[in-house]
């Protein structure tokens, strides 16, 4: 281990592609305050040389807002999941080991398609249906009580972390995961999007859906945005509890 | 405060007067003796966001800050139905050069953004329904296709001494230095020697990636390049502008002068580098009127008398 606070040692594990074996490299490069992985990543680029001095491509990741409101830069950091944007340098153990998340396909080193979870919000209809050919006049009024509920899981940046660490979610079907179940909660909490709650509890009441949750907790232990998602898991838990009750009787 | 002339009296303490915190490039925004309560329902994410990065609390000591590049004024010409000057190609949102002028106030971004969607949208549909055939007579998306794909075929064989991302690092030290909050002529004229010399080291490129799958290098190149142009037109604009107006600032010229520069700077792309032209303002709605906020003439606040 290099002294952390003249070097920084980053342990990257690299994939070619889809299909390809994964490897690791080892990257050194001069210690700065500030430092959060992201940054240092920046940093490997205009530099890309291994710790042994092999000229390789430069790894690939994905980030784009550097401020925590994107959710592109999830990965695993020293094995935990969380975003590299915030994670600073100098409060994590050197070497710092980063790894693509296990839940999602590799596109390419630190890169993986999380296009599940888009699949995922169109799948809770994770939207308020506007089609804009008329006007509907001015919306219902919100308490702001609620209002300050809603934003709480409007905060969702679809990192993905939640699934990553959910032992119910699995590279294939499992537990949708619950940053779509907070986010049907977020559409059947507005008063317009309440239109169309028994669509989204439809959808939890099926395979994948909100049966699947094992109240494992961890998805609210990781998430970088606090967002109440045991808390929603409940929820929408008593909505479909009720949606059952009233098709059984009334239906 | 507008964020333009908060700024220019963040870089007056920073850089003239030398006060800067630890003597960094950094001042003091104390919120320490606001109500925790208030900060969090106001500004509760920026303060979440500055502790996960800083490390400190901000409802318990200053903050230490110092203004970022945050949006573009000025962007791709448009029409009132939001249509650029490349018949069928419509922009909208921060890309256009539309409503700010020399001065994006706060929150306008949004404003702008909603309502030329709002325009752009149903203007894109009613453009397409009435063409018969291509603008161009057909060929149009052949020839595109022709034109990137020799230029990636150039940019995969590159192969000199530089680093793409060194440059671009370079390009931004000096656009930050000399072309954002406090513009002087000669350093503005050396910028550009500067980026044109950024140009030609372009082409000395070598590239470290040459896979093809997910070659973030190859775009970053690519994207380069125009960053390079629109560096020139940005400082070639502001070089020929001689007056302050919003956020663009020369000491050497603090007024406004809205009898020579009331009008839009448009730089149209050629071989030889960008041509300026000026189109007027409308100002048939809202005379223009001088800009007061009433910070008192001396302060660090007072970058100069402005009317």
């Amino acid at each position: 281990m290099s002294d952390a606070r003249s070097n920084i040692e980053l342990r990257i594990k690299r994939q070619d592609g889809p299909d390809a074996a994964p490897y690791w490299q080892t990257f050194h490069l001069p210690w700065r305050p500030q430092h959060n992985v992201v940054s240092a990543l920046m940093e490997i680029r205009l530099h890309p040389v291994t710790a042994d001095g092999t000229h390789v491509s430069p790894p690939a990741w994905d980030a784009s807002c550097l401020e925590e409101v994107c959710g592109s830069c999830a990965m695993l950091i020293n094995g935990r999941a969380r975003m590299a944007c915030t994670a600073l340098v100098d409060k994590l153990e050197q070497p710092i080991r980063l790894e693509p998340m296990s839940k999602f396909p590799v596109v390419r080193d630190l890169m993986v398609d999380r296009s599940r979870m888009f699949e995922a919000l169109k799948r809770v209809k994770g939207w308020i249906p506007i089609d804009g050919t008329y006007d509907l006049g001015p919306g219902p009024r919100i308490a702001p009580d609620e209002q300050q509920f809603m934003y709480r899981l409007d905060q969702c940046i679809t990192c993905g972390c939640c699934l990553e660490v959910c032992p119910q979610v699995s590279r294939r079907d499992g537990f949708i995961g619950a940053a779509a179940v907070a986010q049907a909660l977020l559409f059947n909490s507005h008063p317009t999007g309440r239109m169309n709650a028994d669509e989204r509890l439809e959808t939890l009441m099926g395979p994948g859906g909100i049966a699947e949750c094992g109240n494992a907790q961890n998805c609210v232990e990781v998430c970088p945005k606090d967002i109440p998602l045991t808390h929603a898991i409940g929820e929408i838990g008593r909505q479909t509890t009720r949606k059952w009750l009233r098709d059984l009787f009334f239906r | 405060v507008p964020r333009d002339i908060a700024t220019r009296a963040i870089f007056k303490v920073v850089y003239e007067l030398g006060l800067g915190v630890e003597g960094q490039p950094m001042v003091y925004l104390d919120v320490s003796h606001l109500d925790p309560v208030l900060l969090e329902r106001r500004v509760g994410g920026v303060l979440e966001i500055y502790e996960k990065f800083v490390g400190d609390d901000p409802t318990r000591v200053p903050m230490k800050i110092f203004p970022g590049m945050h949006y573009s004024m000025g962007g791709l010409w448009v029409d009132y139905q939001h249509m650029t000057n490349v018949p069928g190609m419509f922009a909208a949102g921060e890309v256009d050069y539309q409503y700010h002028g020399a001065n994006r106030l706060g929150a306008n971004s949004l404003l702008s953004c909603l309502y030329s969607g709002l325009v752009a949208g149903p203007a894109m549909v009613r453009w397409a329904k009435s063409q018969t055939s291509s603008p161009d007579g057909g060929g149009l998306a052949e020839r595109e296709a022709k034109r990137q794909s020799d230029a990636y075929a150039k940019i995969m064989r590159l192969d000199g001494p530089e680093n793409a991302y060194a440059l671009a690092r370079e390009m931004g030290e000096w656009m930050t230095a000399n072309v954002t909050v406090i513009r002087h002529n000669a350093k503005l004229a050396e910028t550009d020697d500067k980026l044109r010399e950024l140009k030609d080291r372009w082409g000395r490129i070598g590239l470290s990636d040459r896979g093809q799958w997910v070659n973030h290098e190859v775009s970053f190149v690519k994207q380069l390049w125009n960053m390079l142009e629109l560096a020139r037109v940005i400082t070639l604009g502001a070089l020929r502008r001689d007056e302050s107006r919003g956020a663009h600032y020369k000491p050497d010229f603090p007024e406004r002068d809205d009898t020579s520069w009331l009008r839009t700077t448009k730089a149209r792309w050629t071989s030889d580098g960008p041509e300026f032209t000026y189109e007027p303002v409308d100002v048939s709605l809202v005379p223009p009127r001088a800009r007061k906020y009433d910070v008192k003439a001396g302060s660090a606040g007072a970058p100069g008398a402005r009317t």
